[in-house]
């Protein structure tokens, strides 16, 4: 399941906006309320904002407790078998096996999931908006064509793929050419756009069909207006949806991929990258907060991102079913 | 003791997102009681809305969402409402039958036919599986299916829908039920597959002795079949009594309005236009809208399906011309390509003297500016014409944005439009959701007449209205006309909708063109012997009355 | 639905399989081409000649102009180390490993069993759990069942398959150890062959891993699906006929609402070959995901593009599979 798709919530492309459904859909206003009072929403928001409480205060814990994320303390944080400490003498959550304080590379990670999941995700939705909309409004060999090439890209299997990729980062010396934050990002938009692609040309597909187009062909409107006035207010809200959708997905991708140790790289603090070191070392058995700590931080995060995104398509997706 | 009695009956839908007791909702259905003897027949009528079908699912356990029920829903003086899920199943399908509005979508779409007939007499009966197909073709041979043994092994969706709703009426009917509950059963249908089905109805009534209660928006058909009838408005009953009380001298002066509504339907135009307008359509030298040979295929793959050959017909400026088909007359076609979204293949097409182009394509033909101004459309769906991110206004002068109107001169034409089109100031900042029906119809109008055409291509417009809404909107066409010189194209697959409005009609068979002429002649004095199919098949409130006429 | 439509329809699926398959080899191999390092600079001994390393590239046929090799991928390369390499040989070749210099065709059938027993038991708890929690659920929505699932969904859904699988490890091998209950083994696998029962036991933990997050999802999909089709109109026939709700749900509901579960569930069997990377990765289960981790850490290109064409091959048929089961279905309306 570490592939980026989140295919419980491939859209389904019928149900055009048909206003309220059952007398308790109501206005916008009253679904807006209805989506803020939800216990779910609540719980979510409220998780959403520990994660980024925790990513921005990240600095100025690592200030206050006096441990960088990646400084080593291995005099105040290793036994003397060189086992790490689960805690105590300043370290909240304990230590890792080169004594780094695990509860600030913990808030550390917060950031990098974040800023790689917000990122690719946003450059995934712009591609894929713009292509899903020139698909599925020019039609024919173009959208063969791109129909096509969103095949091909669905064949890959990404974490194989990736691994391949991420070698081309690899300098002469054995060093990054750049940032891996950025190769991670752009593997995962990679494999993440044909989503929003597809999602886009099937609504496309179905507005086009609908008799306001016509309309608007008929009254002598071109085809760079009908597609921005006409069509791209209407699919808009769903591919935004989708992006809060996504989003968790690719927070997972990048987590993946750094627990494989080819995306972000210790001693950078990546919460992939912590679990795979537990694992690794094996230390987890000693310090469980090694490999805790950061699965429950993303177990959080996810969670967060799911419960929101699944009540924003529970009210505002004219896709969904309302369920 | 009557067979089946609603008494004091009211139904209302509850917020999901909020607990039930906080809730004292609107009730959908209120305080509704009425009653069927064996045998009899009862017709529920009214408008979408009305409660009409949704409290004879509430009392028999089948409605959909969230909902409360008060009152008492008694068959054979049992409490239906009261009755265990078990105790109700039992009922079901056994003793009560039902028939429902579209049979397309009633049936399974991935199961046989005769399946679904089998399963119900699998639930109820002990029958070997070798008796229950024996019934099963005996059944589809009763209900006018030939050719039973193969067409039971057909899927729903190679059926036709005359075919179908013949297999939901033996699937009510398998286990002989005392009750048939039919709700709209002709209304997804065709004219002249309409009569059959109600023939069916009829027949097996008189064989079998059942009790019917039928459902209806047009009291018009329920009128032929009916012992007693009951009308139904926002939920609370209207008038009831017998057959000829109720729909012939009504008291009520809505019954009154939906009777009314039901006439005009079918009663050909006779108004003296011309006396009023500029002058006689064929008097003229050249018609606005010429048309010869027009031709088009549709292709799909390697399938070539003709949808239209050779039509040749002509429009004069401030003309209403109708044209009528049943579905896969290609009348759609017709409107589609002289609104010139859609290339002919061949044939002649001059708009005030504009020819335009054919081609086998399925783009969209690139017209002359004015062309394109001087044709407009209106759709039948009122829900997918109007744009659900736009506001009225800007719905309005959409049209007018995309051929470069200056702010303040769009602001003018869209308040003159709104104003002709009777669209109140106070709806022109809504969104489509917060409109009705006609409404929303009124504002699709008001966006063609924005540019100022001559013709108006109007398909189905009032397809998805209720009958008063319909009258409402014809009156409006009408005006226009008059007051504009617009001249309209108006297609329906209701020939009751046309004769009220067109000065000329054509009628489209399955072959092409059957008849082209003034309305009166061709509703007094057909020509062809599909036509006059069509006209039987129409539903009058007194075949008396319409003859003498 | 005509003969000759089929036909039809089955000549562009093929073709359009075989072109995703041909296009996923060449990307891999232009990929693999300029991100690895040269091969035989690796296999060189350190500080060996110019000469020696050029001998060594000879010896692999990687001397060539790298559209030769690309074409020699597709029909028959030179013999290398006594293996004949290209698809057109019998039986086809996928090429040599340098690393481990082993023909790559060898090496995937030796580990293709431990995937396949991996992705086949997963897939069984998948199936059976997701249409039994997703209609139960459906069948009564909102109810503490629906709720019940609903938690567990969302709970598998927020954890990572790697993270799902060092949880089981944590709590259900070492916490149960320390607890005295030493039943689960942590890591390895057992061929059938030679113990089903160990095998069973060293696989629970890897299929629930893989399982886990799958039925989560799916449990969601395939009861809004059949939520969807519940307010059809023909479930409310069923209904009318007074059918048992057993009848209603896995008759009449599931089958309505089986187009979207097969689409997605298509997708998703593929992508059960993603995740059994990572499964394996945590389990140490020696399959195809780990061969793919390591040969692509050490840039054994020839293994990379065998193993990524073995999965865009399973992935198309797949896919292709289901179209045609939609199609068939589709072919009745």
């Amino acid at each position: 399941m570490t592939v980026l798709a989140r295919r419980d919530s491939i859209p389904k492309l019928t149900g055009p906006d048909r206003g309220p459904k059952d007398p308790a859909s109501g206005t916008a206003a009253a679904r807006r309320r209805a989506f803020f009072r939800d216990p779910a929403t609540i719980a979510g928001l409220a998780l959403i904002g520990l994660v980024l409480l925790g990513a921005i205060a990240a600095p100025l814990v690592a200030a206050i407790v006096g441990h960088g994320p990646i400084e080593q303390f291995p005099d105040e944080s290793l036994s003397d078998t060189g086992l790490p400490i689960s805690g105590g003498n300043g370290f909240l959550l304990g230590a890792d096996d080169s004594g780094r304080d695990v509860f600030v590379r913990t808030l550390y990670g917060a950031q990098v999931s974040l800023f790689i999941g917000i990122v690719s995700t946003t450059i995934a939705l712009v591609v894929g908006t713009a292509v899903g909309l020139i698909a599925g409004f020019v039609g024919g060999r173009t959208d063969n064509t791109l129909s096509a090439f969103t095949d091909i890209a669905l064949a890959f299997p990404f974490l194989i793929t990736a691994l391949s990729v991420v070698t081309l980062n690899r300098g002469p010396q054995g060093d990054d050419v750049i940032d891996p934050a950025w190769v991670v990002i752009g593997i995962v938009a990679l494999f993440s756009w044909t989503y929003f692609a597809r999602l886009v040309r099937g609504l496309v597909i179905e507005i086009k069909q609908r008799s306001f187009i016509h309309a608007a062909i008929g009254s002598g409107a071109g085809r760079t207006r009908i597609i921005l006035t006409e069509i791209l207010p209407n699919v808009l809200p769903a591919a935004i949806i989708y992006w809060a959708v996504q989003l968790p997905a690719n927070i997972i991708g990048e987590a993946s991929l750094s627990f494989l140790g080819v995306g972000i790289k210790a001693p950078t603090p990546s919460w992939g990258t912590m679990i795979a070191n537990a694992q690794q070392t094996g230390l987890y058995q000693y310090q469980p907060w090694l490999l805790l700590a950061p699965a429950i931080s993303l177990f959080i995060t996810i969670l967060g991102f799911n419960l929101v995104s699944t009540q924003l398509r529970r009210r505002f997706d004219p896709t969904s079913t309302g369920k | 003791m009557p067979l089946f009695e609603l008494d004091a009956f009211s139904v209302s839908f509850l917020d999901p997102d909020q607990p039930e007791r906080h809730q004292t909702p609107a009730r959908t259905v209120d305080s509704l009681s009425y009653a069927v003897d064996e045998g009899e027949t009862l017709a529920i009528v009214g408008e979408s809305g009305s409660g009409k079908s949704v409290s004879l699912l509430a009392a028999t356990g089948l409605l959909n969402g969230d909902h409360r029920t008060e009152g008492a829903v008694r068959f054979r003086g049992h409490d239906l409402l009261a009755a265990t899920p078990k105790q109700r199943r039992g009922i079901l399908g056994k003793e009560i039958g039902f028939v429902f509005q579209d049979p397309q979508s009633n049936l399974h779409p991935f199961k046989p036919v005769g399946r679904q007939i089998e399963e119900v007499i699998a639930e109820h009966t002990a029958l070997k599986p070798a008796a229950r197909r024996a019934r099963v073709l005996e059944l589809l041979g009763e209900v006018g299916i030939q050719d039973a043994a193969q067409k039971a092994q057909h899927y729903p969706g190679h059926l036709s829908g005359g075919q179908r709703q013949r297999v939901m009426i033996a699937i009510a009917i398998a286990l002989n039920p005392a009750l048939i509950i039919a709700d709209e059963p002709t209304t997804a249908l065709d004219v002249s597959v309409q009569a059959g089905i109600l023939g069916l109805l009829g027949r097996l009534q008189r064989e079998h002795g059942t009790a019917i209660v039928f459902v209806s928006h047009d009291l018009a058909v329920v009128s032929r079949i009916a012992d007693a009838i009951v009308v139904l408005k926002d939920g609370r009953l209207v008038e009831s009594g017998p057959r000829d009380e109720v729909a012939l001298a009504p008291r009520e002066p809505y019954t009154r309005a939906l009777l009314e509504a039901s006439r005009a339907r079918i009663r050909p135009r006779v108004r003296p236009i011309r006396a009023t307008d500029a002058g006689p359509a064929e008097a003229e030298p050249k018609p606005l809208l010429g048309v010869r040979g027009l031709t088009k295929h549709y292709r799909r793959g390697s399938r070539v399906t003709p949808a239209v050959t050779g039509l040749d017909f002509t429009v004069g400026a401030g003309e209403i011309v109708g044209i009528v088909g049943e579905s896969g007359s290609g009348k759609s076609t017709v409107g589609k390509v002289i609104a010139g979204l859609q290339f002919a293949d061949s044939g002649e097409i001059l708009l005030d003297g504009h020819a335009y182009p054919t081609k086998v394509s399925t783009q969209v033909p690139h017209l002359p500016a004015e062309v394109r101004r001087s044709v407009q459309l209106v759709f039948q769906d009122p829900y997918a014409s109007l744009n659900p991110r736009r506001t009225v206004f800007q719905s309005i002068a959409a049209p007018l944005e995309a051929n470069g109107w200056s702010k303040s001169s769009m602001r003018e034409r869209v308040a003159e439009v709104a104003r002709r089109t009777v669209v109140g100031d106070e709806l022109l900042n809504r969104y489509p959701v917060a409109l009705s029906g006609g409404q929303k119809q009124r504002v699709a109008i008001a966006r063609a007449l924005a540019l100022g055409p001559r013709l108006v291509v109007a398909d189905e417009p009032l397809a998805a209205l209720d009958v008063t809404t319909q009258v409402e909107i014809i009156e409006l066409i009408l005006s226009l006309q008059q007051s504009l010189h617009t001249a309209f194209l108006f297609i329906s697959h209701d020939l009751g909708v046309v004769a009220a409005i067109a000065q000329r009609v054509i009628v489209l068979g399955p072959n092409g063109v059957e008849e082209i002429g003034e309305t009166e002649q061709v509703f007094t004095a057909p020509r062809s012997a599909y036509t006059r199919t069509l006209l039987d098949a129409i539903p009058r409130l007194d075949e008396a009355e319409v003859s003498t006429r | 639905m005509t003969a000759f439509a089929r036909t039809q329809f089955l000549r562009t699926r093929l073709t359009r399989m075989l072109i995703t398959v041909i296009a996923v080899v060449i990307v891999t191999f232009v990929l693999t081409q300029v991100a690895f390092t040269n091969p035989a600079q690796n296999l060189a001994p350190p500080n060996a000649s110019g000469e020696t390393i050029d001998s060594i590239a000879r010896a692999y046929g990687i001397d060539r102009p790298w559209y030769e090799q690309l074409f020699g991928y597709f029909v028959k390369g030179p013999d290398i180390q006594g293996t004949p390499t290209g698809f057109l040989n019998w039986p086809p070749s996928l090429g040599y490993s340098y690393q481990q210099q082993r023909p790559v065709t060898e090496l995937l059938l030796e580990k293709i069993p431990a995937t396949l027993s991996l992705a086949a038991g997963a897939l069984m708890l998948w199936v059976i759990f997701s249409v039994l929690l997703g209609v139960l659920a459906a069948r009564r929505q909102g109810g503490w069942f629906d709720k019940v699932t609903s938690g567990f969904s969302y709970t598998f859904l927020s954890l990572p398959t790697f993270v799902t699988g060092m949880l089981l490890i944590y709590f259900l091998f070492y916490q149960l150890s320390l607890a005295g209950f030493r039943f689960f083994p942590s890591s390895g696998y057992v061929p059938i062959t030679e113990s089903p029962g160990e095998w069973a036991r060293h696989l629970i933990l890897p299929w629930l891993t893989l399982a886990l997050a799958e039925i989560a999802i799916f449990q969601r999909v395939i009861r809004s699906s059949v939520l969807e089709v519940v307010n059809q109109d023909y479930i409310r026939t069923a209904k009318a006929k007074g059918l048992s709700d057993r009848r209603i749900y896995f008759g009449h509901a599931l089958s309505g609402a089986l187009n979207p579960v097969l689409t997605l569930g298509g997708i998703e069997l593929a992508a059960i070959i993603g995740g059994a990377v990572i499964t394996e990765q945590v389990f140490g289960i020696d399959g195809i995901g780990r061969l793919a981790v390591t040969s692509a850490s050490s840039g054994d290109a020839p293994v990379v593009i065998g193993i990524t064409l073995f999965s865009a091959v399973v992935f198309v048929i797949t896919t292709f599979v289901v179209d045609l089961i939609t199609y068939a279905r589709s072919a009745r309306q």
